[in-house]
């Protein structure tokens, strides 16, 4: 008997043995891949110097260290360049916990796997207002309510690009909204951000003085989004149009369920009439600050939500809980194509390299070398 | 309670405002007392500024994931007295702990406080007795919707009148890090002392007023033995917090340093002790609502010597608890000489239907 069990648990051993290695190596290519990835970003970035991001702070390069004060991170004790150099895409919504679930499903979509024992770490827990997971080349995070939060967000995600030298990073907020005038369900890809007043402009105050920020959003980006919708599968539409931002949710959105309501029923159809003959297709509270801000740093930027209501049947939500859950990963789905369009892209480009790949691969695989790549990788 | 009447047949929307007040306000009635009879019933409780409300067969707070049939809201909130916010979830969480203790409520043994708004993802709130602690999040669109939605909630839970007070943290104008400033008069970005709004395409302004008298009384709640000042000045409320509050080390930035310092010193001239993101709507809301309302922030640096918070995490947490310090003692003061501080008790909320309950949560998840 007891030369049973052994023989038992040397079989078990050897299972469990053959797995880890299987575990290992697949960590070991993934890792060499994401190797890989950084050293020809780096290579990049010496044989261009200058950043794609412009119409930045010229003060940028003075700030020793640069707090980024409501992500909790700043450049002395993060190295960003290390941490965030491979990032390609900032994704954004409203949520902590929708930002994390995208960021699980993201992490699904492009094939990156962790360790059991392990799950994302939110790297802004100490900022205490957003929530910030990082997903490989992709990162995820929470922007709160309204222009003034997504601009605090935006500033210093854009000031991370920045010190991380990210090559081209693209900028995706994903979200619900109100429809105007389309089918609840329907994705819209935002073409431009217009205020409450039907102006494409995000205006501050800037000593006193009112500034203006032209808010169109990235045409090629929207319309390479709309090209991942598949009209015959997917059971929805996709459309381009004008997103309203508003900032306010009650009155600047014409609801008549506020505390405060001083105009009709009437008036409220009126307004939102007009809103729809000028091609304006949802309302949300974000998307100026974000068109503009991404805008002004040349970097590419998108807004998809889903119109969980068309405002012009009302103002409450009537369809079921599942069904809204359902809605609610349409953005997703759409948004996790295109990366894995983009980087499948460049991977189709790797097959050539398919020599080098195992080389790294084997060489990863060495024992004297194994920890590097997984320092690096941190 | 009795309908309002709302005249359907104006469209101007200017125009309707404009004759709205003019008619209703009578020979011999100041605003202040007009204001209040707009927005309170005989008994003390808000009335809303809104005659829809009454006509809707539930409420939904989408934002606080609650509903006014699928919970008991005048049980659950019914005794509220002080509704205090600030930016955070945790600030406000340490908060309702804290004034857990200076007021003396007691929890049944062996449970704990609870967010009750945890399934709409976006607020959080504690309710300890007659306070309740709520997250409003950063800048003013997200202040707005919490305080429509608290504003429902008062008038759905026949709160007799409540005081809002926001507890926050600033940016000092000459003023050393760690200095208690309560709010005289809200600003905006072009020293208005209102609160902008664009309804229906159009522009008005609303007063951002503070109540003048709650904030001298909590200034006299301030001890000579603080080891701290507490100063009562005005506030400038920016929509941006880089460009907008004159920094350099935003992600953009157009203008000098002597440009930003100069800027920083009109401000200081016209009696502005500190700059935030929330207190205009703050004030335009609840003065709009009849609320007596203050704004309570710490400063976590001068601005005038430089941009960036550099102060110790243990320094700035002890400075966080000075506007609580300070809110916690007025509350206490309230509740002794109402005679109500020993009569605290914790008593459960009811779900009045628990299939509209779930709806409302998940409904509240869904929106944003």
């Amino acid at each position: 008997m007891s030369k049973s069990n052994c023989s038992d648990c040397t079989c078990r051993l050897a299972n469990e043995v053959g797995q880890l290695k299987a575990i290992v190596n697949a960590q070991s290519r993934t890792l060499a891949k994401l190797v890989r990835q950084m050293k020809e970003g780096c290579k990049k970035d010496e044989e261009a110097k200058e950043s794609t991001l412009c119409g930045l702070n010229p003060c940028l390069k003075c700030l020793q260290p640069d707090i980024l004060y409501h992500l909790g991170l700043n450049t002395e004790t993060t190295d960003f360049p290390k941490v965030f150099g491979d990032v390609r895409f900032v994704c954004m919504g409203g949520t902590p916990g929708r930002m994390e679930n995208f960021a699980y499903y993201v992490m699904q979509e492009i094939g990156l796997k962790i360790n059991a024992a392990t799950k994302l770490r939110n790297i802004s827990e100490a900022g205490q207002r957003f929530s910030l997971f990082k997903v490989g080349p992709v990162l995820c995070a929470s922007h709160g309510m309204g222009c003034p939060s997504i601009s605090i967000l935006l500033h210093e995600l854009i000031k991370m690009m920045y010190h991380a030298k990210c090559k081209d990073p693209v900028f995706i907020r994903i979200g619900t909204s109100g429809g105007i005038g389309v089918e609840p369900g329907t994705v819209i890809i935002s073409s431009e951000a217009i205020d409450g007043r039907l102006n494409p402009v995000h205006e501050i105050l800037v000593h006193g003085v009112s500034v203006q920020h032209a808010s169109q959003l990235d045409e090629s980006l929207a319309d390479e989004i709309k090209m991942c919708h598949d009209p015959c599968k997917d059971k929805y539409e996709a459309v381009i149009g004008r997103t309203l931002c508003a900032h306010d949710f009650y009155e600047g959105q014409s609801r008549l369920d506020g505390a405060f309501c001083e105009y009709t029923p009437e008036m409220k159809k009126s307004y939102l009439e007009t809103l729809q003959s000028q091609q304006v297709k949802n309302i949300e509270m974000e998307s100026l600050a974000f068109a503009a801000l991404t805008s002004r740093a040349n970097i590419r930027g998108a807004v998809v939500c889903v119109a969980i209501l068309n405002r012009l049947n009302g103002d409450q939500i009537k369809t079921p809980h599942d069904v809204l859950s359902k809605w609610e990963k349409r953005p997703q789905e759409l948004v996790a194509r295109y990366i894995r369009k983009v980087l499948y892209h460049n991977d189709d480009d790797d097959e050539s390299e398919q020599p080098e790949d195992e080389a790294e691969a084997g060489a990863a695989g060495g024992g004297d070398t194994q920890k590097a790549p997984v320092e690096e990788a941190e | 309670m009795p309908p309002t009447i709302t005249d359907n047949q104006t469209h101007d929307f200017k125009a309707h405002y404009d004759c709205a007040h003019r008619s209703s306000l009578q020979d011999d009635e100041t605003d202040d007392a007009y204001v209040k009879r707009i927005t309170r019933y005989s008994d003390g409780t808000v009335k809303l500024r809104n005659s829809n409300i009454e006509l809707m067969d539930q409420d939904i707070l989408y934002h606080l994931a609650l509903g006014s049939e699928s919970h008991d809201l005048q049980e659950m909130f019914g005794d509220v007295k002080f509704v205090c916010m600030g930016g955070t979830p945790k600030r406000m969480e340490n908060f309702a702990h804290f004034i857990m203790n200076e007021i003396g409520y007691k929890l049944p043994a062996g449970t704990q406080l609870q967010d009750i708004s945890a399934y709409s993802y976006r607020y959080s709130m504690y309710k300890v007795g007659p306070v309740l602690c709520v997250s409003h999040g950063m800048g003013t669109p997200s202040v707005s919707i919490l305080m429509h939605e608290m504003i429902k909630l008062m008038y759905h839970a026949k709160c007799k009148d409540p005081v809002f007070i926001r507890i926050g943290t600033c940016g000092g104008i000459g003023v050393d890090g760690g200095t208690v400033i309560i709010t005289e008069d809200a600003l905006d970005g072009q020293l208005r002392n209102s609160h902008e709004f664009t309804i229906l395409g159009k522009t008005i302004h609303r007063p951002a007023k503070l109540d003048k008298k709650l904030a001298r009384e909590l200034k006299s709640l301030a001890s000579p033995d603080d080891p701290y000042d507490t100063i009562i000045g005005k506030t400038l409320c920016t929509n941006d917090f880089y460009e907008g509050q004159g920094r350099l080390d935003g992600a953009f930035c157009d203008f000098s340093e002597n440009e930003k310092m100069a800027y920083l010193e009109k401000l200081r001239e016209n009696g502005v002790v500190n700059i935030e993101m929330e207190s205009t709507i703050f004030a335009a809301l609840t003065h709009h609502a009849g609320i007596k309302a203050a704004v309570v922030c710490v400063a976590l640096l001068n601005r005038l010597n430089g941009d960036q918070v550099n102060a110790p995490k243990e320094v700035m947490n002890e400075w966080q608890a000075r506007p609580q310090i300070l809110v916690s003692r007025y509350i206490r003061k309230v509740l002794t000489h109402n005679g109500q501080l020993k009569a605290l008790f914790g008593h459960q909320g009811s779900i009045k239907s628990p299939r509209r309950f779930k709806l409302v949560q998940q409904e509240s998840q869904a929106h944003e």
